[in-house]
């Protein structure tokens, strides 16, 4: 590796995420894990890069080569209560929608939104050092607001949490000295040798009326399982 | 980025804001207990109501679909014919938001499109000028909506050009109750008026359901991108003061409008934290209720107890620094305002 790789490290904290992996029409769902797209969303939005922007394709390209790890960090209540996470429902009416044949719906049309509720997360963002200090820069104090997935989800704690230089020191301001096998987690990975579910998450374009992604490999722990990588920790 | 923040508790007795589709009170469950939410959309509704009666002036933006008669008048006054301006408005209504065939006098627009007066003139005279309705739309500017300030602060979202879509430069989160609610249910019988004297028994009966909850409520709002060129930058400073001011005032006051009749639940706030800060991101305290209040002396005094506890912490742990911080019932609301928009710029 000639240019040199930093760690950026977020912290995803709030009563409400939502993140969309697989929304229809009406029904806009939440995946249990925070998306690659929404995350690079919150740091383009950090930037002050709008969608479809000159700026946005650079950016994009750079981010979709960077590796991100997904930790669920369980919220605790007391002592040794862990909270389970749940997704909530949230009835919500629109009324004028437009039917396929571009007629308009004069039925008030209910659309079905999901968010996750008690859940946490932690995020390592992997790639080039330069890049990253840019965007941990803006996630320190962002031109945009951060939120988790939708403009209602307000974090309840500051989302930049630290760019370090090792994995280990990353995961240190996350999970403090608790081991990463004791949690569920979700890795980027290079093959199908090593990873063998792929998520269609991997943002190319932002644009509004052309909105595009390509599919990502990802390896997913369970809590307990080993890790495909072992860091000196 | 520079931002406001309003932290707010504030009770409501037995009310249904905001309901699901079964007429119940909607719920979360937050913590590991279920509390009462009101959901961001209904809550700023209110706001966007009571923010046009505050300042009439500066919060002009219409949702409409009937813009074909003020577009066609504007078009005849700068200068065109009866004909040419109802044909020219109804060529700028469909490429804006379409025109509903369907409608009786084929004028009316399918969807709704948030308007501000000053835009609708704009469109109007360029359309004058060019005799085109895609240059006419393409002439709209970000301060042609500087009379618009609602536009500004809730966003609008355009399908068909989105070139003409805006982002909101507030924040709100859904309010939830900051202590476990379990709705209730009234059980109603009303009588017949006309019924004979002889039969007994009620006209009709029937439940709804309720719940009284302590709120805690968040909004906020970038500073930065109000002023910015696509907001109010066009504004003086002292008007997006104004703005800001009615923002708050509109956010502090606006209670959803909804079993008013039955159940009104326009109560006021009983506390309110206000914060400015230079840099950063809006954080919300719902923390503070992570852990449901309990309690037999009532909910609100314990929960402004524990939010100021957990803007401390907050404070320490991640070393935010505030350029403001103040608190209603510690200051009137005049001063509060006044003092929160001096670091508006």
């Amino acid at each position: 590796m000639s240019i040199e790789t930093s760690f950026l490290a977020m912290r995803l904290e709030g009563p409400m995420q939502s993140w969309g992996l697989d929304s229809q029409y009406n029904r806009r769902r939440t995946g249990l894990m925070p998306t690659k797209s929404a995350i690079a969303g919150i740091c383009a939005a950090a930037c002050g890069i709008s969608r479809g922007s000159s700026e946005e394709a650079p950016f994009l390209e750079a981010f979709q080569v960077t590796k991100m790890t997904v930790i669920a960090i369980p919220r605790k209540q007391f002592k040794e209560r862990f909270l389970p996470v749940r997704r909530l429902e949230d009835y919500h009416t629109v009324q004028n929608t437009r039917r396929a044949s571009g007629a308009i719906n004069s039925d008030c049309v209910l659309t079905h939104r999901q968010y996750l509720t008690d859940a946490a997360f932690g995020v390592i963002i992997e790639g080039a050092s330069e890049y990253l200090a840019e965007v941990a820069e803006a996630l320190h104090d962002p031109v945009w607001g951060t939120y988790l997935g939708r403009k209602s989800c307000i974090p309840s704690a500051p989302v930049y949490a630290g760019l370090c230089e090792t994995k280990s020191a990353a995961l240190q301001l996350l999970i403090g000295d608790a081991p990463l096998t004791a949690f569920a987690r979700q890795e980027d990975v290079e093959d199908f040798s090593k990873g063998k579910d792929s998520l269609p998450d991997l943002p190319v374009s932002f644009a509004s009326e052309n909105r595009q992604f390509s599919p990502r490999r990802v390896c997913i722990h369970q809590i307990g399982d080993a890790d495909s990588v072992t860091y000196d920790r | 980025m520079k931002h406001l923040e309003l932290h707010i508790i504030q009770s409501v007795p037995v009310s249904c804001l905001n309901r699901d589709d079964l007429n119940s009170p909607k719920t979360a469950v937050f913590g590991g207990a279920q509390r009462a939410r009101v959901s961001s959309q209904s809550w700023k509704r209110a706001i966007r109501e009571m923010a046009k009666e505050i300042a009439p002036d500066l919060f002009q933006g219409e949702r409409t679909r009937l813009m074909h008669a003020p577009l066609a008048k504007a078009m005849e006054d700068a200068g065109l014919s009866a004909d040419e301006a109802s044909d020219g408005a109804k060529s700028i209504v469909d490429a804006l938001v379409k025109v509903d065939a369907k409608s009786k006098d084929k004028v009316k627009s399918t969807t709704l499109y948030f308007l501000s007066p000053l835009e609708l003139e704009t469109i109007a005279r360029k359309f004058t000028e060019e005799k085109d309705a895609k240059k006419a739309i393409k002439g709209i500017k970000p301060e042609h909506l500087s009379d618009a300030a609602d536009i500004s602060l809730f966003g609008r979202m355009v399908a068909s050009d989105h070139s003409l879509t805006v982002e909101a430069a507030s924040m709100f989160s859904h309010a939830l109750s900051t202590h476990k609610v379990d709705n209730e249910i009234d059980f109603f019988s009303a009588v017949d008026d006309l019924q004979p004297a002889e039969e007994s028994g009620a006209g009709m009966t029937s439940t709804l359901e309720f719940n009284s909850a302590t709120y805690y409520r968040f909004a906020a709002l970038n500073l930065d991108m109000l002023a910015d060129a696509d907001h109010l930058g066009i504004l003086s400073a002292d008007e997006r003061k104004k703005v800001v001011a009615t923002f708050i005032e509109a956010t502090i006051k606006a209670v959803p409008g909804a079993r008013k009749n039955t159940m009104n639940g326009n109560t006021l706030p009983c506390y309110v934290l206000g914060v400015v800060r230079e840099k950063g991101h809006p954080i919300q305290l719902i923390n503070a209720f992570e852990s449901p209040v309990r309690t037999s002396q009532g909910y609100a005094a314990k929960s402004v107890e524990l939010l100021q506890d957990e803007y401390s912490k907050l404070k320490d742990t991640w070393g935010l620094e505030a350029v403001a911080e103040v608190a209603i019932p510690e200051v009137k609301l005049h001063d509060f305002i006044e003092k929160v928009t001096s670091h508006v710029h």
